[in-house]
């Protein structure tokens, strides 16, 4: 009897301790609908991830003291990813989820600055310091890339591009997984690496 | 005097020069060390010389600051494990990097996993297995890493370590043998328990029959998983213990939306014991059930009746197609009752022997053999025993010897008994032979039975065998046919003699495969011992008509002595196993893991062949599809590397890999299409048209 009851408690805690977990981590999924956000950009306007159905839209977490972000900034890449995508009307959210006094936070003013002198053209800055939008799509690193389509739908996450070191002569021979995602939704192909591996230094939460 | 000097200096140089090397040799230890502000770097030896042919451990050994730490073959949320490009001496090769059991390293609400304060990455090395003594070797390794406390600092090293070689009886530990055995004890162990998953859009439910684990004492449990996306690094992970089966819920991570096939990583189990706690890690590696659309048992009983069906159109049946046809040809003559219970007799030797091979190779895998289908013709002395059988069974048909009134009654009068014996021995023959061959549908059939209870197991291999009989089931039933076959005549003696031939090819064939396995002196003791045993049965032959018993007796002792003779010369010589196979050539690689991971990272399509010399399937499909010039230059103008992995000798990194995509034995065909992508299993029955096909669907690399 008490043996029974005994076992009973443990499932009852293990599926308490499951419901917890699933509760902080079973976030986005592929082919499901994003879930929504509002951000406030670095000119403090507000920016909501509704306010841009019947678009595409990227979303690029980024940090720009991590080495690996260096990377496909110093080269240029991420600032030719950029303006395809926005020459293309697809909207592009670059978002520093970076807590106040860690690595990468910065303030308006800072986060246009590095804009213009990276000759950045994302569609606007998401401040996120309190992290609310990268706990809610669970970025884990700087860059991580996200897309959704006109509908809503998530429809990549991961990485962006399949080599993940930190030097910048691996990006010609890379395949950036962005880019392919961005390519197969123009031309109404199935996006055939939706999950890949993110790479790099870990959100500064 | 301030020449002399001079000078002096200039020979203290040269003579430094000189003898740098040797002294870099001979010194107790001497890595290469490299040092950055966060952590020193090194190259590291277990012992202090190379000993030719003997593998040897090495490490790169960080010794890390406080506070900081670098990865693990998963880094988990974010980071990068180190990596190694090996520069070594010719005919050495390193292995891949044996992690130690790592740490949990949260940051916030992300987990990674590494190492702090120590890391030690193994790799067994192999040298050559000759090397001139007195001389020193240098290994060089290339090495980048992420060493993190919050932010992350990319760092790379070139290192090159110089070993003597050196003779056995002089090798002798490093001054870090110790911390070579310490990191050793953190190397998981394979899992000596059996395991499951459940899988779930969320959660995976892992349990672990976990026998003399004291329940109550379990302290600490965590799986590190191997890769990424399999499950959410930062996500608790509840554990009970009921009954001996230890239940672990792992949260999905974001490949959740995909089917899952394989959970692989570490399980770390920390006890509590008299001394603290003990930790001890093993290697996960679950196959969750191969096929997720087709795995009910009915599916696979169907694909296993068909397997066997089309085992029978397979090339390496063709020698009991020819006895069979002949026992159906001269079964006219029987009466009906007869045939059947012919029928019935050779139905039950396939099974029976079918049952016996699933039943060995369970025993086999239960004690920790990586084998599969066919494992039995990896055995040298299998294979020399077949070819004799069949090298007797040609000679009989050709009318060297006859066995009892004649074998299996051909041509004669019968009686009922010995025509079933007959073909239960047909049946068993049958089984045997058919062996090298997968049919389609087979592969998929056993490489469930294998990965299932042992009964089940054996019920699949049953209807397998059930397949294979039942054409011949079915004629020896329905005496309509009877009708439709020739009649018996002299015409049967010829066909009998004709069919002596594809026996000899089949002889022929063994003894190639034979020759693969087993070096050259033993290859010609086969040779001879084919030679002995002809000879035997002439003599056989030629006795049966002499009527003194004690000389006949006498006679056939002294033969079976010769016999024994010949069987145990073979088995003392055939250890020395072949490489011959497994080196590279020009249009093709020998399948290397680590070679293979190399070019998918790299984004390289890769056709990997799995084959072996005795699986005429194998040969078959190579001949009419792979080796086709349409398809050479293909796999050229697209870039493909193709690797073909030999299985004609035992290979557990080929069984493992066979495991993986499901399957217990050759052949198989997968098309990595590069890019990282999955791969693409290829039927077991190729033709040039199907490969042009697939290939085409392969981007052409810029």
């Amino acid at each position: 009897m008490t043996v029974t009851s005994f076992k009973f408690t443990q499932y009852i805690l293990l599926s308490i301790f499951t419901a917890f977990s699933l509760s902080a981590y079973a976030s986005v999924n592929v082919s499901k609908p994003a879930p929504d956000f509002t951000g406030v950009d670095s000119h403090g306007s507000k920016h909501s991830l509704s306010q841009y159905k019947g678009k595409t839209v990227v979303l690029e977490w980024t940090n720009h003291d991590c080495p690996y972000v260096k990377k496909h900034y110093n080269s240029g890449n991420m600032q030719k990813l950029q303006k395809h995508a926005t020459a293309n009307d697809i909207v592009w959210l670059s978002i520093i989820s970076s807590k106040p006094g860690k690595q990468g936070h910065v303030s308006g003013e800072q986060a246009n600055e590095l804009t213009r002198s990276r000759n950045a053209v994302p569609t606007a800055v998401i401040l996120d310091e309190t992290s609310e939008i990268g706990l809610l799509y669970g970025a884990k690193t700087t860059p991580h890339m996200y897309i959704i389509d006109k509908t809503g739908q998530l429809v990549y996450m991961g990485g962006i591009d399949n080599i993940p070191s930190k030097d910048e002569e691996d990006i010609t021979g890379a395949k950036n997984y962005v880019r392919v995602a961005l390519d197969a939704i123009a031309t109404g192909k199935t996006i055939e690496d939706s999950i890949t591996r993110p790479y790099g230094c870990s959100v500064k939460y | 005097m301030i020449c002399q000097s001079a000078c002096l200096v200039r020979v203290t140089i040269i003579a430094i020069l000189l003898f740098a090397p040797l002294i870099m040799a001979t010194a107790d230890d001497n890595p290469a060390s490299i040092k950055t502000p966060h952590l020193t770097a090194s190259l590291i030896s277990e012992h202090k010389g190379v000993v030719p042919g003997q593998p040897f451990w090495i490490a790169l050994h960080f010794d890390i600051i406080p506070d900081w730490h670098t990865y693990w073959q998963n880094a988990g949320d974010s980071g990068n494990p180190p990596t190694i490009d090996w520069g070594l001496p010719e005919g050495f090769s390193a292995s891949e990097i044996h992690w130690p059991y790592p740490q949990r390293l949260p940051v916030g609400p992300l987990m990674n996993y590494g190492y702090s304060h120590q890391a030690m990455l193994l790799v067994k090395v192999i040298p050559a297995d000759t090397l001139p003594p007195g001389q020193a070797i240098e290994l060089h390794a290339n090495a980048e890493w992420l060493v993190c406390k919050v932010q992350c600092i990319p760092e790379e090293g070139k290192f090159s370590l110089s070993l003597p070689v050196i003779a056995a009886s002089q090798q002798t530990p490093s001054n870090w043998a110790d911390a070579f055995s310490d990191a050793r004890q953190r190397l998981p162990q394979p899992l000596p328990w059996p395991a499951t998953v459940d899988v779930n859009a969320s959660l995976l439910t892992v349990n672990i029959d976990i026998t003399n684990v004291d329940a109550s004492q379990v302290h600490e449990v965590y799986f590190y998983p191997a890769r990424y996306g399999i499950v959410e690094h930062a996500a608790k992970q509840p554990h009970v213990v009921n009954n001996n089966t230890l239940t672990i819920t792992l949260t999905r991570g974001d490949l959740r939306g995909q089917s899952l096939k394989q959970l692989d990583g570490v399980l770390l189990i920390g006890e509590r014991a008299a001394d603290g706690i003990l930790k001890r890690a093993f290697t996960v590696d679950i196959s969750v059930a191969p096929m997720q659309t087709s795995s009910h048992l009915g599916y696979i009983l169907l694909f296993a009746l068909i397997g066997g069906l089309l085992l029978n159109i397979m090339p390496c049946v063709f020698p009991i197609l020819s006895l069979k046809a002949l026992q159906i040809v001269q079964s006219a003559a029987l009466t009906p009752a007869v045939v059947r219970s012919n029928g019935v007799a050779f139905t039950l030797g396939v099974l029976l022997s079918f049952a016996l091979i699933a039943a060995l190779l369970l025993l086999l895998r239960a004690s920790g053999e990586a084998i599969g289908w066919g494992f039995q013709l990896q055995s040298p002395a299998f294979v020399l025993i077949l070819s004799w059988l069949l090298f007797a069974m040609g000679l009989m048909f050709s009318g060297l010897w006859s066995f009892g009134e004649s074998f299996m009654g051909l041509g004669q009068q019968l009686t009922t008994r010995r025509g079933n014996a007959g073909a239960f021995f047909t049946g068993v023959l049958a089984v045997i032979v058919a062996t090298p061959c997968t049919a389609p549908f087979m592969g998929t059939a056993l490489g469930y039975a294998l990965s299932q209870s042992n009964w089940t197991a054996l019920l699949i291999f049953t209807v397998l065998g059930f397949g294979m009989a039942l054409p011949w089931l079915m004629i020896s039933f329905c005496p309509g046919l009877s009708n439709w076959l020739p009649k018996p005549g002299p015409w049967m003696e010829l066909t009998k003699q004709l069919l002596a031939f594809p026996l000899y090819a089949t002889v022929a064939w063994l003894l190639w495969v034979l020759s693969q396995q087993v070096d050259q002196t033993s290859l010609l003791v086969a040779f001879m011992s084919l030679v002995l045993l002809s000879f035997l049965l002439w003599c056989w032959q030629k006795l049966r008509s002499t009527t003194s018993l004690r000389y006949k007796i006498g006679l056939v002792l002294l033969l079976l002595l010769l016999l024994i003779l010949v069987l145990t010369a073979t088995l003392l010589q055939q250890q020395a196993p072949a490489t011959s196979n497994q080196q590279t050539q020009d249009d093709w690689q020998a399948y290397d893991p680590v070679r293979l991971s190399e070019l998918r990272r790299n984004g390289q399509p890769v056709l990997l062949n799995f084959t072996a010399a005795w699986c005429i399937t194998c040969l078959v499909n190579e001949k009419v599809s792979i080796s086709r010039p349409m398809v050479q230059t293909q796999l050229r103008e697209k870039g493909v590397v193709y690797m073909k992995a030999d299985w004609t000798n035992k290979d557990p990194r080929i069984s493992e890999m066979l495991n993986q995509y499901g399957r217990s034995g050759v052949p198989l065909y997968l098309l990595f299409p590069g890019n990282g992508k999955d791969a693409v299993v290829l039927p077991n029955i190729l033709t040039e048209g199907i490969l042009t096909d697939v290939l085409q669907q392969v981007a052409t690399r810029e």
